[in-house]
């Protein structure tokens, strides 16, 4: 019944090989602007992948009573509206992380990453492989908020702190380069880590 | 009725269906939530007192006054709450809490007046202050401290006992005039007891 490998295969996809954001470029703002604390990216990842997971799975379930025409509509609506759950519990549960991620929350609603895979994915297969594709989808733009947030508040202040613990610390007697947590070192680390990402994905193709 | 309308007609009602189920669970999660956000934006609000009011209030408790509220404010626009500190009934300091205008939108600001109307401190709750300069008003900074022990009788004014911090007037003159709405709403009360 369940194609387990297919599954398994739309989990997977997302992670590198049709990451959101270092293969698809989809989503940045969000990426650029927070990634400058690792532990951001915990919060925002999780609270993007939520959204995605809820969203695709409620799309796929209803996509055969959805006429095309006013899909679009329909799909904000239930996106803001998962968007708008997630906003009220943070806020009442997390306030410290609410006043960090700020205006990123609401502004899930208009990541690319969630209209184009509910578009793309959710309204044309079944629920149990959105829900795979969605988790898929999610990690891999939270493991490339993850990476771009390790990197840069390493580079950026000698050391990467989450909850509350130091996670690691760069020797004594480093400088810490201050760019890595602006601007420019967001622009900076996110092309290394797409120039990475496509050589491991196209290793071994001639 | 021909093809076009009632397809249009179907297309609305779907959409309100989506639409009504969507608001119906938001509601639910905003009446399930509503009282624990209104508790920690309190919370916050007390250990902003707890700040501001520096020494003074370690020995005494903070509660928002509501009557207090109600008289400052009809002097004092924007004033959004009031707090005592107190100690066996005898007032040590209050916390007022005001929303001046900034550069980016409203400040939201806690400003400390011990019972003698010195101002004891200054915190920043909320701003959408520019990162890099209006921001470096609002974090404790040098340019707060400026206010500390200023009473009602002070001008409190950029260019006569305040120096703006350069490149943001602005957000500047935002942080004094919440400065001068606590005074005001101070002296308020002070003619009130009278």
């Amino acid at each position: 019944m369940v194609d387990f490998k297919r599954l398994a295969h739309e989990f997977y996809k997302g992670l590198f090989k049709e990451n959101v954001v270092l293969v698809s470029l989809i989503g940045l703002c969000s990426v650029l602007a927070v990634s400058s604390k690792f532990e951001n990216g915990v919060y925002l990842g999780a609270a993007a992948t939520f959204v995605l997971v809820f969203s695709e799975l409620i799309v796929s379930l209803i996509r055969k009573v959805i006429p095309k025409e006013i899909r679009i509509p329909v799909f904000i609506v239930i996106i803001a509206s998962f968007v708008t759950i997630v906003d009220l519990v943070m806020q009442a549960y997390s306030p410290q992380m609410y006043k960090v991620l700020g205006i990123w929350i609401p502004l899930i609603v208009v990541n690319c990453m969630i209209l184009g895979r509910v578009e793309v994915f959710g309204y044309r297969e079944p629920p149990l492989y959105a829900i795979a594709d969605a988790l898929g989808m999610g990690a891999g733009y939270t493991v490339s908020l993850l990476l771009m947030g390790f990197i840069r508040e390493l580079l950026g202040t000698g050391k990467v702190e989450a909850f509350g613990t130091t996670l690691l610390k760069m020797p004594a007697g480093y400088e810490p380069a201050s760019i890595f947590i602006l601007f420019p070192g967001a622009f900076l680390t996110f092309a290394f880590l797409i120039a990475i990402n496509r050589w491991l994905n196209t290793r071994g193709e001639s | 009725m021909n093809g076009l309308a009632g397809k249009l007609v179907r297309y609305a009602l779907i959409l309100m269906i989506v639409a009504s189920i969507a608001s119906g669970s938001l509601a639910y999660t905003y009446e399930i939530t509503r009282e624990r956000i209104e508790k920690m934006r309190l919370q916050e609000q007390l250990n902003a007192v707890q700040e501001v009011c520096g020494s003074i209030v370690g020995k005494g408790s903070v509660s928002p006054d509501k009557e207090a509220l109600e008289l400052a404010s009809r002097k004092v626009e924007i004033l959004n709450a009031v707090f005592r500190v107190e100690k066996e009934g005898q007032v040590l300091a209050y916390g007022f809490l005001v929303s001046p205008r900034g550069y980016g939108g409203p400040l939201t600001m806690m400003v400390g007046i011990d019972k003698e109307g010195r101002v004891t401190g200054i915190k920043v709750l909320e701003h959408r202050e520019t990162p890099g300069l209006g921001d470096k008003v609002v974090a404790g900074s040098e340019f707060l401290e400026q206010f500390k022990n200023k009473t009602p009788s002070d001008p409190v004014e950029i260019k006569k006992d305040i120096d703006a911090v350069s490149g943001a007037t602005i957000s500047s003159k935002g942080v004094t005039a919440g400065v001068r709405a606590a005074l005001d709403a101070f002296e308020a009360l002070k003619e009130g007891e009278r």
